[in-house]
């Protein structure tokens, strides 16, 4: 590559994708911090900023209930995160024990039963949970939701009970450790970084999730998830509210991703397909 | 002496094959007993069956009295130091120390009392608050030792645990090795393929073969007399010579012996093939009048003869020596006798 | 008498080796640790399969035991349209996308001033909800008072109605797709990118290879086995995007996604969702495979 050339062409292609990248956040904010007239209420409103107003903000909270549909994600999230761990760490043990060759189709086989359509296996649950008392429930969303994170959890807890040594489990036996303090004091101390990792990915996942949350959990808005009824705000029209809350059901996941950044690896996020 | 160990017709099969076959050994109280062997010939085995981390096919491991086989290994009581250490990297160096004791449940001021006084003996004290990670290897050969002395176990297994040192640390851990071993009196069983390991720490040296115990003695008479030709190969720092009976008035059978039992004489004859100066003398590869190595079944290549002498001899010229002493060796490979 | 016991026992303990079976053994051991994983096994077959089975099955039921009458009548749905949109949408985002993807690939596997900063505005996306990315398009290409308009008007161009036409109202959506989900097909290149060893483009610079023949010749074939996962993964989540669409053009124009759920929740065409259900399942099934068999991603597989 030319170099000068080379190089002004790579700085323009970032110019343009930041303001792709950025834009539709910045769109978000300047609609929920500036009055309607400007806003709303206007044809052709500004890109940039033109006034300041908190009213929106402090409307929206009045007019709609913004808080219950976050408590309950926020439910949900950590159920869906913790259900992750508790049946991802034993699944990921157990498959690391076996023959790799068995383990590896097993693994294959959750992702690819992750493939089917939401919507497929959603319905039919929302009829079980129905007869179950489980549907409209934190637990019921949970559960459903748990299909589309546990393959991802059992293979990140699997490569890390893998990258693990051998002998440090033998060397733990021969210290006079039983099996369940091998396994709670000196296994999961090793791969806590990996088991946080499964965590909040479960938890990502789940605050984002729309498809089982509206199957399962529909009929009252405020009984429901925050994409749910954002989805329900914006079909009754109200997009100041919405515009709040979005920007409140946003702001945190952002915070979250940034931490998260060094960790999200393509690896993961895949799917676990990369090899 | 009294049996502090001792393994009775132990099998170890992984599918058909036998990586222990029919084993018995007896461990002596407070020795410290190494297993020697080329790798693949189940010496990790051995010590990974004694711990309890696998289990044996067939047969007993009786431990002070009691079958030990069938135990977990935190029933066990047995200590080991594993070649690669397997320090918990989650925790200090004072940590990995305790953690035997923890799950012991030491009293912790006992406990520390404990730790304190066998890093002072290792001389890691200063490191105790230390990571694992900042640890130079002699260190971590240290902590995984002194994690393995804490707690009294009835006995020590170590698994080739100088084998990771470079060479100078390794020639200062191996004294102290053994002067620890000496002075706290513990039983050591010590696995390694390295020879000068075997001929300097060991008490007595058990030569492992195909799953078995070939030898077991104290270095020297193993080095001297061994009781096959697969060990006057195996054992010592140059392998053993093996020429026709014949040119000893052996027919039939082999003769064995060492390069330096070489005398002046003309008992035998050869040619020399090349010839190296190591320090004071001189080592000259030859071949042997009356030797025919076709007929050795056993040799895959056939090997020059190695004497060990006190003047230079030039490539092509004829040599002549007798011999101190020798061994014969039946064509089977059985020793028949010693001639000194 | 005594050596003739002791030979008796050897003989017993051959034997006993011999009818030891260690391979029995081993799978006795893989079943232990196989009950680890029997929770989640329990959880994919119960709340997965059956289910999935239960669509399947019931899509061939009618009032009169079975019958195909279900997906006879789809096509007075809205099947067709449905169909096709669901095929554009698709296969027109997963270009954008991976197109768009390979470029921020490219440009972040080199050093540049200001790296870091771009890679963490290429990641947000992903930290934001589907849903909040579809309400905050829907904004930007609202015909009053949308701001992609107002773009447009203030450079003397004329405003567009964007959700008048079901081609625009499409394209609305793929860019809004695009934009949420061409981060993780960068993150997933760029892994495939930065494995490559840098010797290799330094060969085929001294080769003589400029920019566009080394991307040719050396990037391309080289990464792609990367490339159809990230189809594989992509692929198989557009033919199944819901919430997007639903949000955005809520049934006009329909895609497949959006008819299921537009008739599931009445008894009465509950079997007929179900039909096109099957149908959206089957589709999947058969982009997987396509896609498994043409780009070797099965070697890459774990």
């Amino acid at each position: 590559m030319s170099t000068n050339r080379g190089k002004l062409g790579t700085y323009i292609a970032v110019i343009i994708l930041s303001i792709i990248f950025i834009y539709p956040l910045w769109i978000l904010i300047i609609y929920a911090f500036q009055p309607a007239y400007l806003t709303f209420d206007k044809l052709y409103p500004s890109q940039i900023p033109l006034a300041f107003t908190l009213s929106i903000l402090v409307q929206s909270f009045k007019k709609v209930d913004l808080i219950g549909p976050l408590t309950r994600s926020l439910e949900v999230a950590f159920m869906v995160g913790l259900i992750a761990i508790g049946l991802g760490i034993p699944a990921g043990y157990g498959l690391s024990k076996i023959t790799s060759k068995l383990s590896n189709k097993l693994v294959v086989f959750l992702f690819v039963i992750n493939m089917m359509p939401g919507l497929v296996v959603a319905i039919p649950i929302s009829i079980y949970f129905l007869h179950a008392n489980l549907d409209n429930t934190v637990f019921g969303v949970a559960l459903a939701q748990e299909l589309v994170v546990l393959p991802l959890s059992v293979f990140i807890t699997l490569s890390a009970f893998r990258s693990l040594p051998r002998d440090l489990e033998h060397q733990a036996r021969v210290d006079g450790a039983s099996l369940s303090s091998t396994f709670f004091r000196i296994l999961i101390p090793m791969i806590r970084v990996p088991i946080i990792v499964a965590f909040l990915l479960a938890w990502m996942t789940s605050w984002d999730e729309f498809t089982y949350a509206v199957i399962i959990a529909p009929i009252v808005p405020t009984d429901s998830t925050f994409p749910v009824t954002l989805y329900n705000y914006v079909s009754r029209n109200l997009p100041l509210e919405s515009a709040t809350f979005a920007l409140v059901a946003t702001i945190p996941v952002i915070i979250l991703a940034a931490v998260l950044q060094k960790y999200l690896k393509g690896q993961y996020l895949s799917g676990g397909l990369v090899g | 002496m009294t049996t502090k160990m001792s393994y009775e017709n132990v099998y170890k099969l992984y599918g058909s094959k036998r990586v222990l076959n029919k084993l018995n050994l007896d461990v002596e109280e407070g020795e410290f007993l190494v297993i020697l062997g080329p790798s693949g010939m189940g010496k990790s085995t051995l010590l990974r069956t004694t711990v309890g981390i696998e289990d044996i096919t067939a047969g007993k491991i009786v431990l002070d009295g009691e079958d030990i086989s069938k135990l977990p290994p935190n029933k066990r009581n047995i200590a080991m130091v594993f070649q690669n250490y397997a320090l918990y990297p989650n925790m200090t160096v004072y940590q990995n120390i305790n953690f035997p004791l923890k799950m012991a449940k030491f009293d912790k001021g006992e406990a520390k009392r404990k730790i304190e006084a066998i890093a002072e003996t290792l001389k890691i004290g200063d490191v105790l608050e230390r990571n694992i990670n900042q640890l130079s290897g002699g260190q971590k050969q240290r902590v995984a030792l002194a994690r393995a002395l804490v707690r009294d176990p009835k006995i020590f297994l170590l698994d080739e645990p100088l084998s990771n040192l470079d060479a100078r640390v390794r020639f200062t851990a191996r004294a102290e090795l053994k002067k620890i071993q000496k002075e706290l009196g513990h039983t050591f069983v010590y696995v390694t393929h390295d020879q000068t390991e075997a001929a300097t720490l060991s008490d007595r040296v058990a030569v492992l073969r195909d799953g078995g115990i070939e030898q077991i003695g104290v270095y020297d008479e193993i080095l001297n007399e061994p009781k096959s030709k697969w060990l006057g190969d195996f054992v010592g720092e140059y392998p053993m010579n093996f020429v026709d009976g014949d040119v000893l008035n052996n027919p039939g059978n082999i003769i064995g012996f060492r390069d330096h039992w070489t005398s002046d004489g003309k008992d035998l004859t050869g040619l020399v093939q090349l010839c190296t100066q190591e320090e004071d003398s001189f080592h000259v590869s030859c071949s042997v009048d009356g030797d025919n190595p076709g007929e050795d079944q056993d040799k895959e290549e056939v090997r020059p003869i190695i004497v060990k002498t006190s003047k230079r001899y030039e490539v092509g010229s004829k040599i002549t020596f007798s011999l101190k002493r020798y061994n014969v060796y039946n064509p089977e490979g059985s020793l028949l006798r010693v001639v000194k | 008498m005594r050596k003739g016991a002791i030979k008796e026992t050897e003989q017993n303990q051959e034997q006993f080796l011999a009818r030891r079976n260690v391979f029995k053994k081993s799978m006795k051991k893989n079943l232990y640790y196989l009950l680890f994983a029997l929770p989640v096994l329990i959880y994919v077959i119960g709340l997965a399969i059956i289910p999935a089975i239960t669509v399947v099955y019931d899509s061939f039921i009618g009032r009169n035991g079975y019958t195909l009458a279900n997906y006879m009548a789809l096509p007075s749905y809205g099947l067709y349209g449905a169909l096709i949109n669901t095929m554009m949408v698709s296969v027109g985002a997963l270009l954008i996308q991976l197109g768009i993807a390979l470029a921020i690939a490219m440009v972040l596997i080199r050093p540049f001033k200001g790296k870091k900063a771009f890679s963490t505005l290429v990641i947000m996306p992903l930290g934001i909800s589907t849903v909040v990315s579809a309400f905050v398009f829907s904004i930007i290409f609202q015909a009053v008072g949308g701001y992609a308009n107002s773009a447009l008007v203030s450079i003397g161009l004329r405003p567009i109605d964007w959700f008048n036409t079901n081609s625009s109202s499409l394209g609305v959506v793929m860019f809004s797709d695009f934009w949420k989900n061409t981060p993780l097909v960068a993150l997933i290149l760029y892994g495939g990118l930065s494995s490559l060893p840098p010797t290799l483009y330094e060969a085929a610079s001294v080769d003589g290879a400029g920019a566009f023949n080394r991307f040719i010749h050396i990037t391309l074939p080289n990464i792609a086995p990367i490339m159809s996962i990230a189809l594989l993964v992509r692929g198989v989540s557009e033919f199944n995007i819901f919430a997007l669409p639903l949000v955005i053009v809520g049934y006009h124009p329909l895609i497949l996604n959006t008819l299921i759920f537009e008739n599931y929740s009445s008894l009465q065409t509950r079997n007929i969702s179900y039909a096109a259900a099957t149908l959206l399942l089957a589709i999947i099934m058969i982009y997987s495979i396509i896609v498994v068999r043409l780009g070797g991603a099965r070697d890459h597989v774990n």
